[in-house]
């Protein structure tokens, strides 16, 4: 586990999709930077060299410029550019490209309620227990049938762990207002919407241990509703899974 | 909608000579009161799947006050003695007559661990709920009061206790309290109009005592499984015992 | 207007006048006092984001034990101030500002009217955003206090809030009425009253920036219209079009009768919003095009493609809204169209800062106070705008979506810029409305001073966005990404303090001056445009003869000319 490293600038970058993120801000930055500075600097030079004073006025005429042409066309293409080149692929990867079983993904439910998240797994039997929003009740904040067989061994925790170098299919809902899932680290948000059930994905290339936040206004207790969030390597996920499995009691 | 504003005018309209009806009660005699109703409250049904709760993965400082070891929800708790805990008995009928003296002090709910201490508490009308915080962590307390006002109020870890005057009966059902910070810390707070009421322990049982002579409703309420009620006459000196059973 | 030239009484003539004058000062007047109180909602917030649980000074003894805890702020409390902030700030405070003072007072100048074609509609417009502003504010006396589910009052956590939100929909409510007559009776008087001669293309740029920002809330504001009432009803009648089915609120089946979808209270407010910032933003652009023709003595270089731009511009904004909404999970076919259209609209952006910077070129330029204003809304405007970029394309939104850099980029637009440029007209109009010069020192310490504290509250919440620290949060430093912008947090809120400041001059320049003995020249600016031509202060029915137009509205420095500018109601001897 490494210890991340927060500054004035990007969070670390621990997702496998972050990296065309991060590229995409950084160049749309440069490009922005360029452009202010050549704006800015063509507005100074104009301040100074026509500023009023005696023995200078004023040309009625206006300057045929074609410059401008080129300016405001180089900006069309450059974002044609970054548009077609970029955001759009990657974010239909981000968007579309859901694991599918064979990739054998981290399938993991999340539960947003206010002011916290719940992490409900499938357990060792690999199936989810039926949910509906009827079984909401303060001691089932999963909202498990517990008619449901498939549903005694699932694993319902506060923080979101998950192994690395392996993609994590996660499906959304809400039960209350609407949140937004954020994992600074891996370049991910997510609204979460009542009445809604939305399925995205994710990657870690590394372990470590960092935040779920929560980036949509929910109330009093918004600032408060965070989370753990555990990258691990395969074995010790695995091994977490074992223990949390051991402290349901099923057998008592 | 304007037919729910005339019926809530009716109900208001009607509601407040009942609220205010101290005017036909006569001040409570102790020496009046020689019955006593005892008895327990069972459990026959299937028990509910109760899954630990993990504090660790949102709020590192609930979880360390508890030592890492996951707590269990106090909502349905079977004694070994096959009873049910956290149960509020009280009289619903057959003690309005009377206006008994003010108790003392205020009631205290304390959040200790993220956790309400206790789970579910009876007080009088008229007293005070001081919800105290012990946490090293930011609560809130939000009480979905149905007849009282209902509130809602921040309380930062070290603040003072949030005090709130319960000016109405709220007993069927009894007030939730929650922390919303912390989803699954919730209380429930019973407010009743004279001092018969309890709230069973580890045993299950409770006593209504000091009751004068007649016949009483008597009503067991629990969070998961609702309200039952029985009717009872006592006589003089009598004391008589009484069973709920519930999941059966 | 057969009472022209009646006396009216003090009612008639200050508090029920319908004269657009009046009504534009009263405006006027108002939003300033809005936008002050708005600021100041503002500055206590930024106590608790930099000294987190710590009592606030002075203010925190006066507030109730609801709001504060030993007089720390309490973070229902800091939620309130957030949403109030934001709607007082667009609906109570620049929009009023920008539209309703503005246009209001230059408009009919500016086209050689008497008055607005409506004047009773005008008073009664001004009236409809008093009540608003009014059940606005008295909402934080309420138990609950006000609204607090942010500016954008998403659904369902507004329905469920406390009574707060039921003021803000009826405030609302009487706010975008005011509006809709407003933006009625604007286009009705550009359509309708112009002087003779003055065709669209004679128009001053400021016109017909009120023209197109008309149209935007003649077209947009009906659906929040309609979104307010649907959200009114969900809170009040039972009605659940917002609310989707199988809500458990606080461990607790929500009795609603479900169905709805909140999703679709984010598509009819953004459908307002997005066109909304337009508002904001052209009136803006139109002052800063005024002062700037004239403060460089010559035409401004590109008006034709600039109003082209901003025909296209007004048009184009009601396609864009969605890209407020990428991470609610809309399909890719969906981002991608909105992708496109939010990059196309950003170029009859870059045309107007062009077109602005190059009517530089040749000038003699005028560093008067105005002037500085509408020179700093250049580069200032320039950032909100490119800023943008990366939030209009959905992967890199994915890092910024509701963070601080949203935050700068949205103020970047609104406060360097569009506040900039709402000082620049104050600057420049006074003379007009009071007959008094503002006093030119305090004037330029007063935008130097806001000129730095600006960029330094703005500047550093775009690094902090940059770290993903999220907006709305009352204590950021809960989390560790939070903790480490710990110290641009301070500097934001010093910087805000200090801005709350530098607008003293400004105060002290704005009601002393008024009291000066000194009568300001008629036209003090050697301006072209008509409001120029009236005497000063103009008085009820504006002009002593119907003005007549022979030429465009900048001409400046004509080639044999008498003067060096050349008003549009004076004939030229070729």
């Amino acid at each position: 586990m490494n210890e991340p490293q927060y500054g004035w600038w990007l969070p670390p970058d621990v997702s496998v999709n972050g990296a065309d993120i991060d590229f995409m801000i950084i160049a749309i930055h440069w490009f922005m930077l360029v452009l202010f500075i050549f704006w800015g600097g063509f507005i100074a030079y104009c301040l100074v060299r026509f500023r009023e004073r005696p023995g200078h006025s004023a040309t009625y005429q206006l300057i045929e410029a074609k410059w401008n042409r080129w300016l405001e066309i180089g900006v069309a293409v450059a974002e044609t550019v970054v548009l077609v080149a970029f955001a759009v692929p990657v974010w239909a990867t981000i968007k579309n490209d859901l694991p599918d079983p064979k990739q054998d993904p981290t399938v993991i439910r999340v539960v947003a309620e206010q002011f916290k998240w719940l992490f409900h797994y499938p357990g060792k039997d690999g199936t989810f227990g039926r949910t509906a929003p009827e079984f909401y009740a303060d001691d089932n904040p999963a909202g498990l049938d517990d008619d449901d067989e498939a549903g005694w061994d699932d694993i319902t925790v506060r923080g979101l762990r998950f192994p690395v170098g392996k993609p994590v299919l996660a499906r959304l809902t809400s039960k209350d207002a609407i949140h937004s899932f954020k994992l600074p680290v891996m370049r991910v948000t997510q609204d979460v919407v009542p009445g809604m059930e939305i399925a995205i994905w994710f990657e870690a290339k590394e372990t470590g241990q960092f935040q779920v936040a929560c980036a949509q206004l929910c109330g009093l207790g918004h600032y408060e509703m965070k989370a753990d969030l555990i990258i691990q390597s395969p074995e010790d996920f695995q091994k977490w899974l074992d223990e949390e499995h051991d402290a349901l009691g099923l057998d008592e | 909608m304007v037919r729910q504003l005339i019926l809530a005018g009716t109900c208001l309209a009607l509601f407040f000579p009942v609220a205010n009806s101290s005017a036909d009660q006569s001040p409570w005699d102790p020496a009046l009161g020689t019955a006593t109703i005892t008895g327990s409250v069972k459990f026959a049904g299937k028990k509910p799947r109760s899954r630990p709760i993990d504090m660790a993965g949102a709020d590192e400082k609930c979880a360390e006050l508890h030592g890492g070891k996951r707590l269990k929800p106090d909502t349905v708790i079977i004694n070994e003695n096959g009873t049910l805990r956290n149960v509020f008995v009280w009289v619903k009928s057959g003690a309005e007559s009377w206006s008994f003296p003010m108790p003392e002090g205020d009631v205290l709910l304390d959040q200790v661990g993220c956790w309400y201490q206790p789970h579910v508490v009876g007080m009088r009308k008229g007293q005070t709920l001081s919800i105290k915080t012990s946490d090293p962590t930011a609560h809130n307390v939000h009480g979905y009061a149905k007849s009282n006002r209902p509130f809602n109020r921040s309380q930062p870890a070290g603040a003072g206790n949030v005090n709130i005057r319960m000016r109405r009966d709220e007993a069927s059902p009894p007030m939730k309290v929650k922390c919303d910070i912390h989803p699954w810390m919730n209380s429930y707070v019973a407010v009743v109009d004279h001092p018969y009421f309890a709230v069973t322990g580890e045993d299950g049982s409770f006593t209504l005592g000091n009751l004068p002579p007649g016949t009483y409703t008597i009503e067991a309420w629990h969070e998961k499984y609702d309200a039952m009620e029985q009717t009872i006459t006592v006589g003089d000196n009598e004391a008589k015992s009484l069973e709920f059973t519930y999941g059966s | 207007m057969s009472d022209t030239h009646d006396e009216l009484g003090f009612w008639r003539t200050y508090v029920f006048s319908t004269d657009h004058k009046t009504i534009g000062i009263q405006y006027g007047i108002t939003a300033l006092v809005f936008l002050f109180f708005g600021f100041s909602l503002m500055m206590m917030m930024r106590w608790q984001l930099a000294y987190p649980g710590e009592a606030i000074p002075i203010i925190g003894g006066l507030l109730g034990e609801s709001s504060v805890d030993k007089g720390a702020m309490l973070p229902n409390f800091y939620n309130q101030l957030g949403a109030m902030h934001g709607t007082i700030m667009v609906f109570m405070g620049i929009v009023p500002l920008a539209v309703g003072a503005f246009g209001n007072f230059v408009v009919p100048l500016q086209i050689g009217a008497v008055d607005m074609a409506f004047p009773r509609l005008n008073m009664m417009s001004y009236q409809a955003f008093v009540i608003g502003g009014i059940v606005m504010l008295s909402s934080f006396f309420l138990p609950g206090g006000a609204a607090s589910s942010g500016w954008t009052s998403y659904a369902p956590l507004s329905i469920t809030a406390t009574t707060g939100q039921t003021f803000w929909l009826i405030g609302m409510i009487f706010l975008i009425a005011s509006s809709l007559l407003g933006a009625l009776n604007f286009i009705v008087t550009i359509l309708h009253l112009r002087a003779p001669g003055l065709t669209f293309f004679r128009l001053p740029f400021f016109v017909w920036s009120q023209l197109v920002t008309a149209f935007l809330l003649l077209l947009a504001f009906p659906p929040l219209q309609a979104a307010a009432v649907f959200q009114l009803m969900d809170r009040l009648a039972g009605t659940s079009f917002f609310l989707p089915s199988g809500l458990v609120v606080g461990g607790e089946p929500l009795a609603a009768v479900g169905g709805g979808s909140p999703l679709l209270w984010q598509h009819l407010f953004w459908f307002l919003a997005h066109p909304e910032v337009y508002v904001l933003i052209l009136p803006g652009m139109g002052i800063v095009a005024e002062v700037i023709a004239n403060n460089t003595r010559k035409p401004l270089w590109g008006y034709r493609p600039m109003v082209y731009s901003l025909l296209f511009l007004g048009f184009l904004s009601f396609g864009v809204w969605a890209h407020h909404m990428y991470m609610t999970g809309m399909g890719t076919t969906m981002s991608t169209f909105f992708q496109i259209t939010t990059m196309i609209i950003s170029i009859p952006s870059v045309i107007i800062l062009t077109c602005l910077a190059i009517s530089l070129w040749g000038g003699a330029i005028r560093f008067t106070v105005p002037m500085l204003f509408a020179l700093a809304f250049l580069p200032m405007f320039g950032i909100g705008g490119l800023t943008g970029l990366p939030l209009g394309l959905a992967a890199p939104d994915a890092h910024f979506h509701d963070t601080y850099y949203v935050i700068g980029h949205f103020h970047y637009v609104v406060a360097p810029g569009t506040i900039f440029a709402m000082f620049a007209g104050i600057y420049y109009w006074y003379p007009k409305a009071t007959g008094r010069a503002l006093n030119v020192t305090l004037g330029k310490l007063h935008f130097w001073l806001s000129l730095i504290f600006m960029n330094g509250v703005f500047m550093p919440m775009m690094f902090e966005g940059m770290a993903g620290v999220s907006r709305r949060l009352f204590d950021p430093t809960i989390y560790e990404h939070g903790a480490a912008v710990h110290g641009l947090t301070m500097m934001t809120s010093w910087s805000a303090w200090c801005l709350a400041l530098a607008q003293i001059p400004f105060i002290i320049n704005f009601f002393m001056s008024m009291r000066k003995k000194e009568r300001a020249q008629e036209n003090p600016w050697q301006a072209t445009t008509l409001e120029w031509a009236t005497p000063t202060p103009p008085p009820h029915g504006n002009f002593t003869e119907p003005p007549v137009v022979y030429c465009g509205p900048y001409e400046y420095s004509v080639p044999g000319a008498p003067n060096d500018f050349t008003p549009q109601h004076v004939k030229r001897e070729s």
